[in-house]
């Protein structure tokens, strides 16, 4: 059984943990060579929302749904179907 | 009859979608003009709240006392539920924070993963304690969330997103759903088949989305959906950065590269930035791809949910349950979740139009975003490790997540070549 203390060290250790992951991360990507550094780099250049779970978050909805300059709408969506 | 009337009031589920007509209302109607996002920041964490500083306070204390309004209605203690929601708001928005941060955006590291990470490292150390147990109701949050998402499947757009992704979406989602449950269930013989549907669903449909729904439909336990949703999002960014290059490495043509991808990444996010990789064609035919299947998360979640009811729940020796028995525990939230959808494509567009419709799911998009990253906390405050790593024993949910994905990569690649590969059609792109 942990005491009191030890509980409240095991839960700063673990922000602790989040912090450096994060910041390890950051020094790290821009060293990454071949296609995953630029994979990367292209999201972070582009601001790309890559961890957007539906498609409404990718972009803003115009991005999907507009006829004129939507990039994923349905003129594209057309382009694609026509032979 | 009037148990099922007293539950209009009673229940979380029928609660979630009074919130999100509310919501949707205030939206509609000028209420809500704007849902505060955290913004994004290099080094410097603070960054991210500048812009929209005194705003998240306000969008905690208005989702706090709508929800009070439900919990009270629903005769629970609502001042021990705002005490604990309190909580669960800031550390949500600590979630969202991290996920700003430039480098961890890039890479695909969302909030549900930080918020779980917070949620499981408090309840696993010190302990949730229990007034924050009173306000971390996980699945009201997912509900309301689930049905605000409702409103974002036009069916009216599906009719004009091309057929070639129509093929590649429709035939293999289906297909590897029903693959993945059969062989977790038969072959590798989970103790859970909860855990397997919800693995099956994020593989072949959308990742993290499509997780919550299929939980919430077939009331999975919180240690299987963050264990579901964790291996989705560990396995997304593998393939994010692995299948580009190998697109490139065997000279995959662009449109059957992006048809590819669409139909195997899990997140939305990640398809989009992989196909990006590839070249304009590539993204353009990931992203309907990935949209085309986003639109069956509705349809998987209302199948699961009777599935479920009729016979994975059923009693081997009981008749076959009555359209009524099917009726009374039928998951309301799924049928909240199908009218926002059907109210918003065919009442809401024409009555409205599109750029209407396009701002009030511009805001509730972000709404549904906080209910979500408030379900995850929630989940990590109720969750432990001990429970986790025993879903894990044996390993078959890796296997199962493993070798479904493995056959939807085949499978995809198959249809991707067919309708894209100027097998049937002219090829695409150029």
């Amino acid at each position: 059984m942990r005491t009191p203390l030890r509980r409240w060290l095991a839960l700063l250790a673990g922000t602790a943990l989040i912090g450096l992951f994060v910041a390890g991360l950051h020094l790290v990507t821009p060293h990454l060579g071949g296609s995953t550094g630029m994979l990367i780099e292209s999201n972070r250049s582009h601001d790309r929302e890559v961890w957007a779970y539906f498609y409404t978050e990718v972009g803003e909805l115009e991005e999907f749904l507009d006829d004129e300059d939507g990039r994923y709408g349905k003129r594209a969506a057309e382009r694609a179907s026509t032979p | 009859m009037g148990r099922e009337l007293e539950k209009l009031w009673k229940s979380e589920d029928y609660w979630a979608i009074w919130f999100a007509v509310a919501l949707f209302l205030a939206i509609i109607f000028g209420g809500i003009t704007a849902v505060p996002k955290v913004g994004t920041w290099v080094t410097n964490p603070g960054e991210a709240y500048t812009k929209v500083g005194i705003w998240i306070p306000v969008l905690g204390l208005g989702l706090g006392a709508l929800m009070t309004l439900g919990v009270a209605f629903m005769k629970e203690n609502f001042a021990k539920f705002f005490a604990g929601y309190a909580v669960i708001f800031c550390l949500a928005v600590i979630a969202y924070g991290i996920a700003g941060q430039t480098t961890v955006k890039a890479w695909g590291l969302g909030y549900a993963i930080w918020a779980l990470f917070f949620g499981l490292i408090i309840a696993n150390t010190v302990g949730t304690p229990d007034f924050i147990r009173r306000g971390a109701k996980s699945e009201m949050f997912i509900k309301t969330g689930l049905v605000l998402l409702g409103g974002e499947i036009l069916f009216s757009e599906i009719l004009q997103l091309g057929l070639k992704g129509l093929l590649v979406a429709w035939v293999v989602t289906p297909t590897v759903i029903i693959f993945m449950w059969f062989f977790g269930t038969r072959w590798l013989k989970m103790a859970s088949k909860r855990l397997t549907i919800i693995i099956a669903a994020a593989t072949s449909v959308c990742g993290v989305s499509a997780a919550i729904a299929v939980s919430a439909a077939c009331r999975a336990k919180k240690e299987e959906l963050t264990l579901g949703v964790g291996m989705t999002m560990i396995f997304t960014v593998l393939m994010m950065i692995g299948m580009p290059p190998l697109c490139k490495a065997v000279g995959m043509s662009p449109a059957v590269a992006g048809g590819w991808l669409g139909g195997t990444i899990d997140s939305t996010g990640a398809v989009v930035a992989a196909g990006a990789f590839l070249g304009p064609d590539a993204e353009t035919v990931a992203a309907v791809v990935k949209m085309i299947q986003n639109i069956l998360i509705g349809l998987v979640a209302f199948v699961v949910a009777v599935f479920w009811i009729a016979r994975v729940d059923k009693d081997p020796d009981a008749p076959r349950p009555t359209l009524m028995e099917v009726w009374y525990r039928f998951p309301k939230f799924i049928l909240g979740f199908a009218v926002a959808s059907i109210v918003f494509s065919f009442l809401l567009m024409p009555i409205l139009g599109a750029d209407e419709v396009d701002r009030v799911l511009g805001l509730s998009k972000k709404l549904r975003g906080w209910f979500f990253c408030l379900a995850f906390v929630a989940i990590g405050l109720e969750s432990n490790f001990k429970k986790l790593a025993s879903q894990l024993v044996g390993g078959k949910p890796i296997v199962l997540y493993i070798v479904g994905q493995s056959f939807n990569l085949a499978l995809t690649l198959l249809m991707a070549w067919i309708a894209f590969g100027g097998v049937i059609w002219e090829p695409y792109g150029g």
